[in-house]
């Protein structure tokens, strides 16, 4: 363990070099993402300027969605976004026996492999905002830590999501095309499950893994967990995980190596 | 892919703002359809309000390549205006017939309104040289910071959401309306969208195309300076 936890740190280190060689343009990183969470909130509150109450859900309780959405978001951007991205590219180019010949396993060490220490900050900052807004949320320990594991599970199925795309780069070549898709994908995550009429919803939670990425994390803070949505979580988070571990093993038959 | 991404958020905003109207007929003078119309038309336009000049000066200034547009027997400046209007036109032309066709089809309930159509589209190109321009300025700092590749994204949510992207700016308060009526972002997409909506031609929608004008002799003008300015500290590779 202790060797995989020295090239964490070394492929951080050599990640936030490599940023330093622009200055300014690094600081607007923050800014970039800071100006996405802001103009999220100021159109809400624009909304709630019309309306008290949006199918019950209060200013708050919506806010709660929105900075919820943006850690589970920035949480990808720093482990699995430009690392997934670097295995793709890796697998293109017939690079990626790199790692596949050294003793490690490449699937413990994606999320490490190209970090972006940029949004560890932003991840720091909006989760101050989520403890100073949880101070006005009665929740017991447990709640914390079942949100925590929900949360947790929402990154077990954004990276399986991932992995089962990128696996895809064996067959057809340069398909990076789904990063934008997950680009998109903070508007979506953000909108509470009650919101989707019932087939919508079981496509969102089944098909398409939208409504189980945050929603049951932010529900069962405020004791409202949905059944569907909890068991929904678990069980696409176990499919998809098993899914592309096998579709990684297959993949990898085809690989061809540039050497 | 990217169809399918704009499907997915136009979803979203459906599902969003299907529960926002509830009960109500109106919220800030849209109707349902009203709102969803000008949605699907963000989705169509949205290439307009995001020119990629400014990230297409920055890699060519980071890569030491801005010197292969330099030296051309053509002005900059006019070649990467018709560089982005060509690679538009194809984008909006796919985006028009796939997205109304399908959208139609899934939601059918989006209005449309033939009396104000030519002079959005004159409206809506204008928006396209407007938007143009000011990140051609944005691109344009690339000269000094070497890469301005994040300062385009930072700077491109912002225009997005005072452009009207994120909310129509009706809903924005009093004091920010007022505030925007003298910056030249909501012209990329919330005035041509507006006249496309609007049921019939008034003197108002001539003013407003005026002041469209207005601002792309501005911005023009001052993007030259800038880059004249700029680009003595031009460092390139080859020359």
């Amino acid at each position: 363990m202790s060797k995989y936890v020295r090239l964490m740190l070394l492929y951080s280190k050599m990640h936030f070099l490599k940023m330093l060689a622009y200055r300014v343009d690094t600081l607007f990183i923050l800014f970039s993402s800071a100006s996405f969470i802001v103009t999220s909130i100021l159109s809400l509150r624009f909304v709630f300027d019309e309306i008290p109450l949006i199918n019950g859900y209060s200013f708050d309780k919506l806010f709660m969605y929105i900075i919820v959405g943006q850690l589970w978001f920035f949480s990808i951007s720093i482990f699995l976004r430009k690392s997934f991205h670097h295995i793709a590219v890796s697998i293109n180019r017939g690079t990626l026996d790199m790692y596949l010949t050294k003793p490690l396993r490449i699937r413990i060490l994606t999320p490490f492999l190209e970090m972006d220490i940029n949004f560890v900050w932003l991840f720091l900052v909006t989760m101050c905002i989520f403890i100073f807004q949880s101070q006005y949320l009665n929740f017991s320990l447990m709640q914390v830590f079942l949100s925590i594991l929900f949360f947790l599970n929402a990154f077990l199925i954004t990276y399986s999501f991932l992995s089962i795309s990128i696996t895809l780069n064996f067959w057809i070549g340069r398909s990076t095309s789904f990063f934008r898709f997950f680009m998109e994908f903070p508007d979506l995550v953000q909108i509470p499950s009650s919101f989707f009429p019932g087939l919508l919803k079981g496509i969102f939670i089944f098909i398409l893994p939208i409504i189980v990425m945050i929603n049951p994390s932010v529900q069962i803070l405020y004791g409202e967990l949905e059944p569907l949505v909890a068991y929904g979580a678990i069980f696409v988070s176990v499919a998809l995980f098993i899914i592309a571990e096998v579709f990684w093993r297959i993949g990898l038959r085809s690989y061809t190596s540039a050497n | 892919m990217s169809v399918l991404v704009d499907v997915l958020i136009f979803t979203g905003q459906y599902v969003f703002w299907h529960v926002v109207f509830g009960e109500r007929e109106v919220v800030k003078g849209f109707s349902f359809e009203g709102i969803m119309t000008y949605y699907l038309l963000v989705r169509i336009l949205s290439d307009i309000a995001n020119s990629k000049v400014g990230f297409t000066i920055s890699e060519a200034v980071r890569e030491g390549r801005i010197s292969n547009y330099l030296l051309r027997p053509f002005r900059i400046k006019s070649w990467l205006l018709i560089e982005e209007i060509g690679n538009i036109s194809f984008n909006l032309i796919i985006k028009l017939i796939v997205y109304s066709i399908s959208f139609m089809i899934i939601f059918s309930r989006l209005s449309f309104n033939l009396t104000t159509l030519p002079i959005s589209i004159i409206s809506m190109f204008f928006a396209l040289i407007l938007s143009f321009n000011v990140y051609f300025i944005l691109g344009c700092l690339s000269f000094w910071t070497k890469n301005s590749k994040y300062i385009n994204f930072a700077m491109r949510r912002v225009i997005l959401f005072l452009s009207g992207a994120v909310i129509p700016i009706t809903f924005f308060p009093e004091i920010f309306q007022n505030i925007l009526k003298y910056m030249p972002f909501r012209y990329f997409l919330d005035v041509p969208i507006g006249i496309y909506l609007q049921s019939e031609i008034s003197s108002r929608i001539f003013y407003e195309i005026l002041i469209q004008v207005v601002w792309i002799i501005v911005l023009w003008l001052l993007g030259n300076l800038i880059l004249s300015w700029s680009i003595k500290s031009n460092e390139s590779v080859g020359i």
